[in-house]
């Protein structure tokens, strides 16, 4: 009976470890999920507002029909993506249609200072601000989560419970022009 | 080679530990770097603010830098929100009023909890209203407090409180207020046993008296200061230039 004590208090110290690291690694991994979350909710937002600023940019410019079908275009697509691949190249026709609009936006002064459109472009320099923020707090997470799964002694079994390592949010890599005002 | 090209990527989008944002002072609720607020307007921000608080567990505080230098605005301002952990935990009902100087810059900060009622389009048209008119004429001591009051009031209005804005109560500096003043002879005999304690520590304890006599000094002060109530935020406000 003697003999059995040692190893059977080495396999319970093992367990509470595996437990602990189990636990910590499901928090963690949370943790990115809801940042991820976030990102999406901001990039929703900004679809959102298209809408509104088509209609009033239309008010001043009817006959940028290009654009507005751009937009309109972009937002089907988004709406209609299934994947995380076809989401962010729909993200990218909308940023795209977006910095293309404000540039044609400038051939109008009048409606540069329409309180409506003054409103839209705070609103939308906000909406960016928050999915760059979005962005970088889901990167954090992931480094968290990430250099847990990577360090010992939880690189041992994290493979084994399923954790794998997760992909950061890479810059715009094709170029896409980020709105800017 | 491809993962550390990939890597450098990545740079811009996790935020360096430590950036070089300004710390909060005593007061919490005004940071004025440049020394471009009247005495009187500081002290209607600190009164307020504090009213605010004890009423709300809304925060709202003013920054004037010089420069920020080399960062962005946004994520300054943000960082000074976070760190500072202005607005309540729960309620993340902050908001920060940042000025900076070299760059020609002005910022709103909503905290999640405020951008209700303070919504992006809101928190430009408040800056365009209040605020920027009078910076354009360099009178920024107006410019801030015109604008801190109309937010001020914002915010009290979706708490439903009052204000004591028109009247505000003076800001006390310190919170030794003495009540009788001690006579000379009592004022001498309490610097000798100060002085007498001060050299017995030094020679006997090494001064572990005074380490902490400075410690408790410079941590959590009771009264006279104020902190950030952990609130936090996700990137919300308006920014101007002027």
């Amino acid at each position: 009976m003697k003999k059995l004590i040692l190893p059977l208090v080495i396999v319970v110290a093992l367990v509470a470890v595996l437990f602990s690291g189990y636990n910590g690694l499901v928090r963690d991994e949370e943790a990115v999920n809801g940042k991820w979350s976030t990102v999406e909710t901001q990039l929703q937002r900004r679809s959102d507002l298209i809408p509104n600023l088509v209609a009033t940019v239309k008010g001043y410019a009817a006959q940028e029909t290009a654009i507005y079908t751009a937009l309109a275009d972009a937002r089907a697509k988004l709406a209609g993506a299934g994947n995380i691949a076809e989401t962010e190249e729909a993200q990218a026709d909308m940023n795209d249609a977006i910095s293309r609009l404000l540039v044609i936006v400038e051939n109008y002064p009048e409606l540069k200072s329409n309180t409506n459109f003054l409103a839209l472009q705070d609103e939308l320099a906000g909406t960016e601000n928050r999915i760059a923020t979005a962005r970088t707090d889901y990167n954090e997470a992931v480094q968290t989560y990430n250099t847990k799964i990577k360090s010992l002694p939880t690189a041992l079994y994290a493979g084994l419970l399923g954790f794998s390592p997760k992909d950061y949010f890479e810059a715009d890599e094709n170029g896409n022009p980020n709105v800017e005002f | 080679m491809s993962l550390f090209s990939g890597m450098l990527l990545l740079i811009p989008l996790i935020h360096p530990l430590a950036t070089s944002i300004p710390q909060p002072n005593d007061t919490f609720y005004v940071l004025d770097e440049v020394g471009l607020l009247s005495e009187s307007t500081i002290s209607t921000i600190i009164s307020t603010s504090q009213e605010l608080q004890s009423k709300t567990k809304a925060q709202i505080v003013v920054v004037i830098v010089q420069s920020m230098d080399g960062q962005s605005v946004e994520t300054f301002a943000l960082d000074i929100l976070r760190d500072w952990g202005i607005g309540d935990k729960d309620l993340d009902n902050g908001l920060l009023i940042l000025l900076s100087i070299d760059e020609r810059v002005s910022r709103i900060e909503v905290g999640y909890g405020l951008e209700g009622i303070l919504n992006d389009a809101k928190t430009g048209r408040f800056q365009d209203t209040y605020m920027l008119p009078y910076y354009t004429a360099g009178d920024f001591d107006q410019g801030i407090l015109n604008g801190y009051l109309a937010f001020a009031q914002e915010v009290a209005k979706e708490y439903n409180v009052t204000l004591d804005i028109n009247n505000p109560t003076p800001y006390t500096e310190t919170s030794n207020d003495f009540s009788d003043v001690p006579s000379w002879i009592s004022i001498l005999a309490i610097i000798i046993f100060v002085l007498i304690i001060v050299t017995m520590d030094i020679r006997f304890l090494n001064g572990a008296l005074l380490r902490l006599f400075f410690s408790i000094i410079f941590s959590a002060s009771s009264g006279g200061g104020s902190f950030g109530g952990g609130g936090s935020g996700g990137g919300g406000g308006s920014s101007r230039r002027w």
